[in-house]
């Protein structure tokens, strides 16, 4: 046991130096400790009793110091000048318990009666170092947080906002490979690969986009679907010790992800992929949480925006179908007609009874209309009161593309029924019917039946109404029609085979 | 002289309707079709057709581009005219080399142009060969 070397203080600086919020420390040029502050014992563990005597370097320099120390106290046994004294310097200490802390250390020489001495003042700045870590993790956050939303808002689509964000992320952290999942809107439990994929070369990720692939990311499934259920960030140190990651083996042991949320509901789900083990990085976990609940809505409103283009663009498209039909109409119109008055009535009887199945349409929900509404909207157009005709058939629902058809279809029809058939006269009338037939083939059997008109005459030219009927309706509905002049009435029936 | 069969693939009744009448009024043998697999029949168990007018969309699988593809194949000297609303940006990617695309809405006269501009291209190419 070395002997505790004496270093005299003035009595008058004792109290003092037992209240400064600094450690003192005092070292005899052989390195021992020869004083110990109050702070001293509070930040370092020893108490002066314990600290007194004891190598310094051994109690509170840090081992890879260590050897820069004793060499300092050689050059200085030598006559050298010492290096660290009279400045503030930045450097680590041990504590008692093995911890190794940052500090603030300047270095004074004194004389004494008992020879020189060398006096330390230690300020524990572990919370300041904390302080500006965070400053800085706040900082690169914010960052990364504004170039990632306003790369979003930037984007033309949610998927090159998706992919911004990945490159970016890869980019910051260093790591070689990034995904993103979506979820399906509609299907909150799963998640889809939005095959959007960073990799820093090309080829890098076959095997794992090939499972990606091949599972099926429910939640709760492999690391995606982890992030799905908890909506929290996740890091895997080793896939390979996983049990739940059902990607093994595609090259890739270090994995982490995170959520994008909206309103506190995940929307997708990034992750990135690292080739060896990777221990998780605290601070990388807190910046992609943030991300996560920051930037999503930006996400959210890029995909909601791309949904009103794709609604934009269905009803540019149905406008620009529907002006085409109506072009078609007025050209087959005024190309049969005898006089341009004569074809204007029946042009706008025609664009009537589409217009008529439109409305029926968009009145219906989405199963869309029944035949019977598509019938008895055609009849009320073309101006057939409801006691001329009788209708029997069961409910059947029509695709809104058939509507337009099968309107116009029945308007022709009425159309020829009063200038030559039985609408003609005041006793005459039709029948209609349909029906599922339940033979060997399922079929679907329409009927037009006139009755009680005037002797039927088979016309000496083919109309709008019959090609409209026989090449038109036929066709699209894939089935056979019969147009039938008999002299009692004409008969239209219409067979479809049924799948 | 002999007949020219042109084959008229549009889901879209009256408008098929109407191309049909057009290109009838033009001296064409019109055949028509109301959908992408209809077509592929049909040009499967043709035996001459010398043109071909399709829309792009044909609400089901089967697209126009498809329909030309394979008619071609069948017939190399096949005229191919596709008309559409909005996919005619896809063109250069997705339609057969020599062939049109007209924009709907389109007047009956630019119809019969480009299925006799484009026959007698192809004429011209296999006379020369």
């Amino acid at each position: 046991m070395t002997l505790a070397p004496s270093f005299e203080i003035d009595p008058a600086l004792a109290p003092i130096l037992a209240t400064v919020l600094d450690a003192v420390v005092v070292m005899t040029p052989e390195g021992l400790i020869g004083g110990w502050n109050e702070c001293a014992e509070k930040i370092f563990g020893w108490s002066a009793l314990e600290a007194r005597g004891q190598v310094l370097a051994d109690l509170i320099v840090p081992e890879q110091f260590r050897e820069a120390h004793n060499q300092g106290l050689n050059r200085l046994a030598q006559g050298g000048t010492p290096q660290v004294l009279h400045r503030r310097i930045e450097i680590t200490a041990l504590r008692r318990d093995g911890h190794e802390f940052p500090i603030e250390l300047s270095i004074t020489e004194a004389q004494s009666s008992s020879g020189p001495a060398f006096i330390g003042f230690i300020r524990d700045i572990s919370e300041r170092r904390d302080a500006e870590a965070q400053i800085e993790r706040q900082a690169f956050e914010s960052r990364l947080m504004f170039e990632i939303a306003n790369m979003a808002s930037n984007s033309d689509s949610f998927e090159s906002a998706l992919r911004k964000a990945l490159e970016a992320i890869c980019q910051i952290t260093g790591w070689p490979v990034g995904h993103a999942f979506v979820v399906p809107p509609g299907n909150p439990q799963l998640l889809s690969s939005s095959g959007i994929w960073v990799e820093t070369e090309t080829g890098l990720t076959d095997a794992l986009r090939e499972k990606t692939i091949a599972t099926q990311f429910r939640s709760g499934v492999g690391l995606p679907g982890r992030i799905l259920a908890t909506g929290e960030p996740l890091w895997l140190t080793d896939t390979d010790t996983e049990s739940n990651f059902p990607r093994k083996g595609s090259g890739f042991r270090g994995a982490f992800g995170f959520p994008l949320k909206q309103d506190g509901r995940v929307i997708a789900v990034l992750e990135f992929f690292s080739k060896a083990q990777s221990a998780p990085v605290p601070e990388i976990l807190l910046t992609v949480r943030a991300i996560g609940e920051q930037v999503g809505r930006v996400f959210e409103r890029k995909r909601t925006q791309d949904h009103q283009n794709l609604l934009l663009h269905e009803l540019d498209h149905r406008v620009k179908n529907i002006l085409s039909v109506v072009q078609a109409i007025a050209q087959q119109t005024f190309r049969r007609a005898s006089s341009v008055e004569d074809a204007y009535g029946i042009f706008r009887g025609r664009l009537m009874a589409v217009a008529q199945a439109q409305d029926i349409l968009v009145s219906q929900n989405v199963e869309g209309a029944t035949l019977r509404e598509i019938i008895d909207g055609a009849l009320e157009g073309s101006g057939v009161s409801a006691d001329r005709v009788t209708m029997d058939g069961p409910e059947v629902r029509v695709s809104g593309r058939n509507a337009v058809t099968i309107s116009l279809a029945i308007h022709e029809l009425c159309t020829n029924a009063f200038k030559y058939g039985a609408l003609s006269v005041d006793d005459g009338s039709v029948t209609i019917t349909w029906g599922i037939d339940d033979g060997q083939a399922k079929s679907f059997q329409f009927e037009w039946r006139e009755q009680d008109g005037p002797p039927v005459v088979i016309p000496d030219r083919k109309g709008f109404g019959t090609s409209l009927l026989e090449r038109g309706l036929a066709a699209e509905l894939g089935g056979q029609i019969i147009l039938s002049y008999a002299p009692e009435g004409v008969i239209c029936s219409f067979t479809a085979p049924l799948q | 002289m002999e007949t020219q069969p042109l084959l008229v693939v549009d889901d879209e009744t009256l408008i098929r309707l109407d191309l049909v009448d057009v290109l009838e009024a033009g001296g064409f043998t019109v055949q028509d079709c109301a959908d992408g697999s209809a077509a592929l029949n049909y040009v499967d168990g043709s035996g001459h057709l010398c043109g071909l007018v399709t829309d792009i969309n044909l609400g089901g699988k089967i697209s126009g581009w498809e329909v030309a593809r394979q008619g071609r194949k069948k017939f190399p000297n096949l005229a191919v005219v596709y008309i559409t609303g909005d996919s005619a940006s896809q063109w250069p990617f997705e339609g057969v080399p020599n062939s049109m695309v007209l924009q709907k809405p389109f007047a009956d006269a630019q119809i019969l142009n480009a299925v006799t501009t484009l026959m007698n291209q192809q004429s011209n190419q296999s006379n020369t060969e």
